[in-house]
Order: structure tokens, then sequence, then C-alpha cells
């Protein structure tokens, strides 16, 4: 998962990426409004993590911006001011969640999972797709009660695939949400990793949860229980 | 009585137009009198003259030329015409020769046609001849005067005349001895007293009414005068029971003045308000800002060969977590509106409606519904922030610890709004809910830091002399009701 924070102060902003880096996410960074805006307008981010008190562009200029562009992905806004009046101004401008400063990074991590998988429809941190599942929190994927052990590259395309369940992703999409922006690319290291995923998830080729749309991407097809156990 | 406006507007502007009034007809009367009088002396002037024309002197006998043959009848006319004048005012006007020696009279206007002559003398008014005689030098044409009458036996009271006096003489036999005689041509003057007094008469009348008619004018006119200041004042009650924010409406000009100040004054408090609060909030911002980072620092890969459990690090991450709470702390306490700053009362609903929608984001997790039973007439004198504030932290509970609804509802007691926020969840510990309403306490533990949602609402609630009770709500879960000024 690609997610862009912005945080004009430093030594917190290089804590957060490289705190989220390690729990499994692909990070943007920026220093202020004006790269923030652009970052978040521009490139395929799948969630923001965004201080409200920057120089420049605020932060709620970037969310009202990102909104005003149709873009629907996920925002968390950081911030140091907790009345309400704030909380209630960022939410209606279009922001999902709300942190207050300081931030843990576990918790930032935990409300973006949260917030991704919610917004792709999924209730539960645990994306069940049988025999598949998937932890988001303890980044475990399990077959019939059997853990496969992935490495950290197999886990997030696995992850973007599940939570997409049923779309067709593209491979650049996928790219994306690995790689950062600086990061060398190389589009067939993708294929690579379906391969492995296919054989550690189905190494007798019977449930083909992977499908590959030639030209076009790939899609996860397993029938997953979204909204198991909603009230 | 002096302390009113309307009553001096009224003292001063009645004693003015009296005044004026009487003043006006003092001066008109005296001018009227004047004039009168001038009129008459000059008939009376012009008399004497033409009829000294028509008197002759023959024999020690003074007769009017009227008798003579050779005399024309345009000569007869005049003469008719100037008796006819004196006989107007019947007793009042007359012509007379005095002759001073033998103290009588010895030509009248009248003569002896309409008189007998033994009552001739006492017939005219007579005057003090003896004071009127001058000795003579040259002609002097008849000069009138008002001169008293002197009481007789026929006129006893003594009365005003206008007098005309010729004084002649003749050189009579040969010692050079002149006679002196007086010529009177007088007007009585009580024809003028009478009309002056019946002016001043009509004149006192209409002056009362007049007065009568002002007064009630005046206390009209008052009213429209003192009209601006009541509605003035009305404006500014309305902005002490926070309805208003400013003064607003048009007034009279002499009361800009007094209007703009007040406005000035109640932008300047407000400004200063918000001055402080804006710089205690930077200040708390700006020592988080650094205080976040210090904590980053020490869970970063700086310290990451320093076990967990080190003294130092554990004592400092305590201070620090220690700080960040007394900041939020003051800045909160900071925040709250105190009760003497002039706050405008307004409609709860608008910002309930805004907090509804915000909690099912802030909540998405669970399936519930917020009822929002407050119409657009619930209003109570609290700021937009601090009402923020308030209902977002008691919300924010209600919905946390809710089952599956949240439900708020308004009323008006009195001059209070009561306001109840129900939830179905758990309700609040039965041992000692007031303890809750304490600050620092928290109600869930478990919660991400800001468990003193409670207190402040206490705070907030407390500072506009408002109420907070914890009771327990119709669907079994937690009560708050607040009782807030209106």
């Amino acid at each position: 998962m690609r997610v862009l924070i912005v945080e004009d102060k430093a030594p917190i902003r290089e804590q957060l990426a490289n705190d989220l880096r390690k729990n499994g996410f692909t990070v943007d960074a920026a220093g202020d409004g004006a790269q923030g805006l652009y970052l978040a307008t521009e490139y395929p981010i799948d969630i923001a993590a965004i201080d409200l008190g920057l120089p420049h562009v605020t932060g709620l200029e970037i969310i009202k911006n990102v909104r005003a562009k149709g873009l629907e992905y996920p925002i968390v806004t950081l911030t140091v001011r907790d009345r309400w009046e704030t909380k209630v101004e960022v939410l209606e401008a279009g922001a999902d969640d709300y942190l207050v400063k300081p931030v843990h990074a576990e918790e930032l991590a935990a409300r973006l999972r949260a917030l991704l998988r919610r917004t792709k429809g999924w209730t539960q941190a645990e994306l069940n797709c049988p025999p598949l599942r998937l932890n988001l929190s303890e980044q475990r994927v399990y077959v019939q009660d059997n853990e496969i052990t992935l490495t950290a590259y197999e886990y997030r395309v696995l992850e973007h695939l599940m939570l997409h369940a049923g779309q067709v992703i593209s491979k650049t999409h996928l790219t994306d949400s690995l790689y950062e922006e600086d990061a060398d690319r190389d589009s067939n290291v993708i294929e690579v990793f379906i391969r492995r995923l296919r054989q550690k998830l189905d190494p007798d080729e019977t449930l083909k949860p992977i499908e590959t749309l030639r030209g076009r991407g790939y899609r996860f097809t397993l029938d997953c229980q979204r909204a198991s156990n909603q009230q | 009585m002096m302390g009113s406006l309307r009553s001096r507007q009224l003292v001063s502007g009645f004693t003015i137009i009296v005044v004026g009034i009487l003043i006006l007809g003092v001066l008109l009367s005296i001018s009227i009198y004047t004039s009168k009088k001038d009129t008459i002396k000059d008939e009376m002037e012009r008399l004497a003259l033409n009829l000294m024309g028509y008197i002759l002197y023959e024999n020690g006998v003074f007769r009017t030329t009227k008798s003579d043959a050779d005399a024309d009848s345009a000569t007869d006319e005049k003469l008719i015409d100037i008796q006819s004048r004196l006989s107007v005012c019947g007793r009042g006007c007359f012509a007379y020769i005095w002759d001073v020696k033998a103290q009588k009279i010895v030509w009248n206007s009248v003569d002896g046609d309409l008189l007998p002559r033994g009552k001739l003398d006492n017939y005219f008014a007579l005057f003090d001849f003896a004071a009127l005689v001058e000795p003579q030098t040259a002609y002097k044409p008849p000069v009138a005067r008002v001169i008293k009458s002197v009481a007789t036996e026929s006129v006893p009271t003594r009365e005003d005349y206008m007098v005309a006096i010729q004084q002649f003489s003749f050189r009579s036999g040969n010692n050079g001895d002149s006679n002196p005689f007086l010529f009177i041509v007088a007007s009585t003057m009580k024809d003028v007293d009478k009309e002056i007094d019946s002016l001043i008469r009509v004149f006192t009348i209409l002056f009362f009414v007049s007065v009568i008619l002002i007064l009630i004018a005046q206390l009209a006119s008052s009213f429209w005068v003192v009209a601006p200041i009541r509605e003035f004042e009305e404006e500014v009650n309305q902005i002490e029971k926070g309805n208003k924010e400013f003064i607003e409406d048009e007034y009279p000009e002499e009361m800009l003045p007094i209007k703009n100040t007040i406005n000035a004054l109640i932008g300047h408090e407000k400004g200063q308000k918000q001055r402080y609060k804006d710089s205690l909030d930077d200040l708390a911002h700006s020592l988080k800002t650094p205080l976040a980072a210090i904590q980053h620092q020490l869970e970063g890969e700086n310290f990451v060969d320093i076990p967990q459990d080190h003294p130092g690090l554990a004592s400092i991450q305590n201070e620090i977590e220690h700080m960040q709470e007394i900041i939020s702390r003051q800045l909160r306490k900071a925040m709250v509106t105190t009760d003497n700053a002039i706050i405008m009362s307004q409609p709860i609903r608008p910002i309930l409606v805004r907090l509804a929608n915000t909690m099912k984001k802030v909540h998405h997790d669970k399936q519930f519904e917020i009822h929002i039973k407050v119409d657009e007439f619930a209003k109570c004198r609290l700021d937009t922030e601090d009402m923020m504030e308030l209902f977002g932290n008691l919300l924010n509970n209600s919905c946390r610890f809710c089952d599956q609804l949240v439900e708020v509802s308004a009323r008006r007691e009195q001059d209070m709004l009561v306001v109840d926020i129900d939830d179905d969840g758990m309700g609040f510990p039965s041992d000692n809910p007031a303890k809750l309403l304490k600050r620092g306490i928290r109600e869930d533990s478990k919660t991400e830091g800001q468990g003193i949602g409670l207190a402040v609402s206490t705070e907030i609630v407390s500072a506009v002399n408002g109420r907070i009770e914890l009771l327990m709500s119709p669907y079994v879960g937690a009560r708050v009701r607040l009782y807030l000024p209106t």
C-alpha cells in the first residue's frame, strides 16, 4: 500500500516514514503543503496522512483539493489541535480519520490499515476468502489454517490484490503501490512475485486465486466474506 | 426629576415657549396701545388745529364761523364734520375754551344747543389749568398729551384724557393786560384702555389654551424624542441577553457616537478574548510539537540499543507525557469562555447535526444511530467553539459507549435550556458518577488519551453558570443532562 505522509517537522516525518515502511507500507513523504498537494493529486496514492499546520498550503486545503478532484482514497489528519471544532471541520472537508499528535507509528499504521480495508468494504481486520485468510494487523496469511510464509513484497502484492478482490489491478498500479517514486522499477519483478505467490498459495493449482488478464493486469478471484460478522 | 431626559426636555421646551408667548403678548399689547395712543394724539392735534380756524372772538364772546353769513358751505361742512367727530364718543370727546382768569368755559364744541347752560361748567372733564398755562414766547402748534382730569361734581373720578392744548390771549383794554385762554381738545383714553383690557383678556384665554395644547404636544414629542433612547436601551438589553451581537439599528446622529463606542467595546472585548485564546493556543501548540518530536526521537532508531525499561529513558518519557497532559489541560481551561464575556445566544441544532455526521465518520466501525430531537428554537448562550467542544465530547462519549442508539433532546425550563444526551450503553458506574465530572478521572482508560472529555464539559458548562448531571437514560444507558443559560 502506498501511503503519503505530509508533515513539515522533519524528525517526525522521517520517524513516521521509517516506521510505516517497517510496517509494510510504501511511503512518499512531503515536507510542505505545496509539495504535499502535488503528491496527493498527481501520484497513485492509496492513503494519506496529512498534518494540518503546514507551510504554504494548509492540510485542510490539500484535503479539499484532493476531494474536489474526485480522488477518494482515505485521508487521516494529524494535528496537535484536538478541539472538536477542528475535528468537525476537517472531517467535513473530506478527511476520514483524525489523530492527535503525538502520534505513535503503530497506531498510525493500524488506523491506516483499518481505513484502507474499511473503504474497500471490509469490516474486519482479517480478510477471509476461503480457504485463504489474510490478517492485516499481524500480516500473516493462512490457507486452510496453515500459515504460509511470504516475503514482505509477496505479502504486499497479495494484500493489495485481496483488498481489491474482484477488481482488475494493472501491473503499473501494483508497481506504484510497491515502490516509492525514486526506487528502481522493473515490471518483470511483479510477474516474479505473482508466480511465487501462486506456487506458495496453490501448489497443486486447484484454487487459482490470482487470475492473469493479458494486457490488463491481475485479479483476485476467490469469493470473500467482506461483511461476515457485521452487526 | 431632572434625572430624566424626558422631563428635562419637557421643562426646558415648555419654559421657553411659555416665556416666549408671555413676552410676545406684552410686546404686542404695548405696541397696540402705543399705536392707538398715537392715532388719538395725532387726531387731537389735527382737530385742535382745524377747529381753531373756525373760532372767532368778537366782543368778548367766542363763536364759530357757522353763524356767519359770509361763511361758505364748504367751511360749514368741515365744521360739521369736526363736531360730529367730537360727538362720537359723547362726553368723552370735546373741545372747549377755558378762560383762565374767569375759571370757566367760555366756548364749547357742543355749545348750548344740547346742554342746559347752567350745567355747562361741570359737563366736561376739567383739568388742572393753572399748571397748563405756560409763559408764551412764540406760537406753538398744539401738542397733545395724556393728562389726568381733576375730579368735579359731575365727573368725580379722575380719568386719562388725550388733550391737545393751545394757549392764546387777547390784549384787553389799554393797560395791556392779557387774558390767557386755553383751547382744549380732548378725547378720553377710556376706550383705548378698554380695548387693551379686552385684548389682554382674549390674550390670557388664548395663552392658557395654547399652554395646554403645547403641554400635550410637548408630551407627545417627548415620547418621540426619547423613543430612540428606549430602542437603544432595548437593544443593549438584547445584547446582554445574548440575542444580539452588536447594536445594529439606525439611530439619530446624536446617538451614533454612543452606538459606535459600545460596538467598539464589544468588538474589543471579543477581539481581546480571541487574541488571548490565540496566543495561548499558539504557545501550547508550539510546545506540543517539539515534545512530540522528542517522543519520536525516544522511540526511534537512535535509542534502539537502550532497553525500554532503562530508568532514565522511562522517566524522560513519563515527564514528556506529563508535560503533554498539562499543556492540553491548561489549553482547554484557557479555551473555555468565561461568563462575563458577551456571548450571543444561538441555536444548538446546526452544531448537533454537524457533530452527528462527524460522529458517524469517527465511529465508523460501529453500527448505531444518532437521533437529534432538537428544534431550531432551542438556543443557549455558548460561543460556537465551546458549544462544539461541549457537545463534541459528550456525543463522542455516548457514541463510544452506546450499543445502537444515541439520542439528543432539548426543552426549555424557565430560563434554562435543558439538553439530554442519552445512550443505550452500560450507563455510568452507579457508585459515584459525580466523580467522573472531575478532571483527570477517566471513564475509559482503554481509549486513547482524551478521557477528560466529561471534565472539560463540566468546565465549559460551569463557566457559563450552567449545570451538568449524570443520570440514567430511559434506554437504560447513560444520560447526561445539561442546564445551559439561554
